[in-house]
């Protein structure tokens, strides 16, 4: 191994770059039951889910108008065209790809898309694939953590502001009898 | 390989930082194998796999196949291993958000899903209902006059500006790049949700190639309202031929 010089080693920083995060908005999506299974791919399972439109909705928890921070119309409205590529991976990790839009409630169009990470748990994949042990219960449902990176895009003047911010989501998978219910995720700009 | 067509439904959302957006729903449509045209694409690659057949037991054998095609009774459950064995059936759905850019043109990146029809196969049980998960993606210039002989192009902004006014060309034709993703042969603990359908094998090579695809589509006051598109397989028959420095 070749040593470090000591001009080299004071050049790297001790310390992190400054970060925050602004919080944005949330919305829940309640999952169609009659999903795309299209079955077993190298390395896992995939299939396609999609959102219900006229359930599916985007909020701020506050309820506040504005987004505190930043001064700007909160977002308010449904969800609508959601699709989701899910593959389940053999070692019980998730990874999916989704696009949806937002029609908010002053009629102006939002769309998002985002890759998902999230862990499903020890043995969860084999579980959920076999359809022996059912994941979740109606009266105790399993909500399993996931993290999002999304970007969105609108033509709208009143939500530009959201066109120009790298965003990230702390989301939850509720699983109810092996079947995804509801995707839930609170927003962020990343600042 | 097949043909894909489909209805669309398409709305303007309107202009963003990078283009016009335009959203796109596949709402519906049919995939159907046209086998003239499957076996005429065929029998044009006969001069080179004549050449390798020579050397390759593989080939020898397909081109066995090959020479008899007039005599094959092409139907959907022939029992015949074959390369292809077409596939019919629908586009269940899909969506995109078409970016017309500000130089004229138009950026495609569908999901789409297609679905073999079901069937009762030789022993009488229902088979058939793979599902086939596929990305299209594509560039289209969207000026696309009569005569590009006679007319000249004019600059990306007036042809981006014309559609945005919906009076852009009243049909297009463009290429696409298609992938494709479908089951394999599921594990035998897996439950009746993710069992492969009986016919999945005949689809096996689709996702172990490149696809291109020939498209028109039918365009109504600047908004895509249906598409066609052939779907051809990439195979390159001969090796690269090396790159020596002078």
């Amino acid at each position: 191994m070749i040593a470090q010089k000591p001009y080299e080693r004071s050049r790297r920083r001790s310390f992190f770059i400054d970060k925050t995060l602004l919080y944005l908005f949330s919305y829940d999506v309640e999952v169609d039951m009659d999903r795309q299974n299209i079955g077993f791919v190298p390395g896992g399972v995939l299939f396609n889910i999609k959102g219900r439109d006229n359930l599916s909705r985007a909020y701020h928890v506050l309820r506040e108008r504005t987004v505190p921070g930043l001064g700007v119309a909160a977002i308010t409205g449904a969800i609508v065209g959601g699709g989701d590529t899910v593959f389940w991976r053999e070692d019980d990790m998730e990874f999916s790809v989704v696009r949806l839009s937002i029609a908010t409630d002053d009629g102006e169009t939002i769309h998002g898309q985002y890759p998902v990470v999230g862990y499903l748990g020890q043995g969860v994949f084999r579980r959920l694939v076999s359809g022996k042990g059912k994941v979740g219960k109606e009266s105790d449902p399993v909500d399993i953590p996931v993290i999002t990176t999304p970007r969105f895009d609108t033509a709208s003047a009143t939500y530009s502001w959201i066109n120009d911010l790298a965003c990230v989501g702390y989301g939850r998978v509720r699983v109810v009898r092996s079947e995804f219910r509801r995707i839930s995720y609170d927003i962020y700009a990343i600042t | 390989m097949f043909s894909v067509g489909s209805t669309i439904a398409a709305h303007r959302i309107g202009e963003t930082s990078e283009g016009y957006r335009v959203d796109i729903d596949y709402t519906g449509g049919h995939v159907t194998t046209d086998w003239k045209m499957y076996k005429e694409s065929w029998q044009e690659l006969f001069p080179a796999y004549l050449r390798e057949a020579k050397t390759d037991e593989a080939k020898r054998k397909k081109l066995a196949v090959l020479r008899s095609l007039d005599e094959l009774p092409f139907k959907k459950g022939d029992d015949a291993r074959f390369d292809w064995y077409g596939l019919e059936g629908k586009l269940v759905s899909g969506s995109d958000w078409l970016l017309i850019r500000s130089d004229g043109v138009a950026e495609l990146d569908s999901r789409v899903t297609l679905q073999e029809d079901e069937f009762t196969d030789s022993g009488g049980k229902a088979a058939g209902g793979a599902l086939i998960n596929t990305e299209l993606g594509t560039v289209v210039d969207l000026w696309q006059p009569k005569d590009p002989a006679t007319e000249r192009r004019p600059p990306g902004s007036v042809v981006y500006e014309a559609w945005k006014a919906s009076k852009g060309s009243p049909a297009l034709r463009f290429t696409m790049a298609l992938r494709f993703n479908l089951a394999e042969a599921s594990q035998p603990w897996a439950g009746a949700d993710f069992k492969s359908t009986g016919s999945f094998w005949k689809y096996e090579s689709l996702p172990r190639y490149d696809y291109v695809g020939n498209a028109k589509a039918t365009v109504e006051r600047g908004l895509i309202t249906g598409v066609y598109f052939d779907v051809w397989r990439v195979e390159a028959l001969d090796p690269p031929k090396e790159v020596t420095g002078s």
